[in-house]
């Protein structure tokens, strides 16, 4: 029975061989993704690389289920989004910010605007009041290199949703973040 | 003023999704009315700042160490099944005692007894002892419990008897739904309200041979059918 047991469970981490050096190719490339998503959702570096590395396990020990290897990247990214997810509730903690909360007074620029503290504060509550829709396009849609296309082909929906996804989010956040720029004059 | 169609139109421009011509006409607007000129710039401002931040929310790169972590794990001896089944043990074992204990809870009553029988619980199994079991067990021949139709009764026999030697127990195999009639039975026979006499001419009546008589039938009168046809012909003219 025991030895049952073992076996069972030891097949579940067991690839074979090609199918071995196929997650290794795509672990040469994906964990910087695993990472910027989970730091999207968590914005906090340590916990972000925790999920990262629990998505990449993860990934490994199911990738023989995945039946299309194109899809890696957006199954990837649906795994470790809930993963994050699931960490935030778990630990029921709404504080994830690394920085201090420290005005540095009026900013006239955007990039003064986004080097201050409390914007990005606010920034980040605002993010976190979003459906999760429009949060996960917006996240995906920042990070570098991701454009419109790209962004479909991770959350597998057509390109004119991910279009009206961002534009929604944006305005959203913009709504909820004029405060922050009621001093500045026409330019 | 046309200040008003302008407001969302700077909104959409801020965020790139303004048609070109209206685009053309909201900044030749904007050249005019400094209240408008002023909102276009804050809510531009506002949206690169909301880019950059979200660019650098998620720009970090992570450390040289994640992938090998990564491989490191992957390599680990895999977790045991029993243990991982172990952690789920406290609660499995509360779920079971928790079951088991609704089940006696919710446990079918046993039927409201009879009089006599309510005395003598250790004659007869009743149904809340074994729901399910198609079987009654009656710890006494029913030939102690009968009595003669002008005879003592049994139970005065009985109890002396009993205590020199003991009757042997006999099992009375029961239908699924007629327990409760063998309880009443037995019940019947307890409470001495059959008599034994009775009913074993009642069991031994059907075991006489039946007196079998040949079936006498009446020899059929059978007329001729020409007589019949003449009489007929004669009765139409």
């Amino acid at each position: 029975m025991n030895a049952l047991v073992d076996s069972f469970s030891g097949s579940l981490v067991s690839l074979d061989p090609s199918l071995e050096r196929e997650f290794e190719q795509r672990l040469a490339d994906s964990p910087t993704l695993a990472f910027r998503v989970a730091l999207g959702v968590l914005r906090n570096r340590a916990e972000a690389e925790d999920v990262a590395q629990d998505a990449l396990f993860r990934a490994y020990r199911n990738f023989h289920r995945l039946r299309d290897r194109e899809r890696f990247r957006a199954w990837l990214v649906r795994m470790t989004w809930r993963i994050a997810l699931d960490r935030i509730r778990s630990a029921g903690r709404r504080e994830r910010r690394e920085l201090a909360s420290i005005d540095p007074g009026p900013a006239a620029t955007a990039e003064d605007l986004a080097a201050s503290s409390e914007f990005n504060r606010r920034l980040h509550g605002a993010i976190d009041e979003l459906p999760e829709k429009l949060r996960v396009v917006i996240i995906l849609a920042a990070i570098e290199g991701h454009d419109v296309q790209e962004v479909a082909r991770l959350l597998e929906v057509p390109e004119g949703t991910v279009k009206s996804r961002i534009y929604a989010a944006r305005k959203r956040l913009a709504e909820t973040l004029q405060w922050a720029v009621k001093d500045i004059k026409a330019g | 003023m046309g200040c008003q169609r302008y407001q969302s139109w700077i909104t959409d421009e801020a965020l790139g999704a303004l048609a070109k011509n209206r685009e053309r006409e909201l900044l030749a607007h904007a050249a005019e009315c400094a209240a408008c000129r002023a909102a276009l710039n804050r809510t531009r401002v506002l949206h690169q700042a909301i880019d950059l931040g979200m660019a650098e929310t998620v720009s970090a790169e992570p450390s040289a160490e994640l992938t090998a972590r990564v491989r490191q794990r992957i390599a680990e001896p895999p977790e045991p099944a029993r243990a991982r089944l172990a952690a789920f043990f406290p609660a499995v074992a509360g779920a079971l005692a928790l079951a088991a204990l609704l089940a006696l809870w919710l446990r079918p009553q046993a039927p409201p007894r009879p009089p006599g029988a309510a005395t003598q619980s250790h004659d007869v199994a009743t149904a809340g002892q074994i729901p399910s079991q198609p079987t009654a067990t009656i710890h006494r021949p029913p030939a102690e419990l009968l009595r003669d139709s002008g005879g003592e009764p049994a139970e005065a026999n009985h109890s002396a008897g009993r205590t020199q030697n003991p009757a042997p127990a006999f099992e009375v195999l029961v239908p699924p739904g007629e327990l409760q009639a063998v309880v009443q039975f037995a019940a019947a026979l307890n409470s001495a309200g059959v008599v034994r006499a009775q009913l074993k001419t009642n069991m031994e009546e059907p075991r006489t041979p039946l007196d079998v008589k040949s079936l006498e039938f009446p020899a059929l009168e059978v007329t001729k059918l020409e007589e019949d046809h003449s009489a007929s012909e004669s009765g139409s003219r």
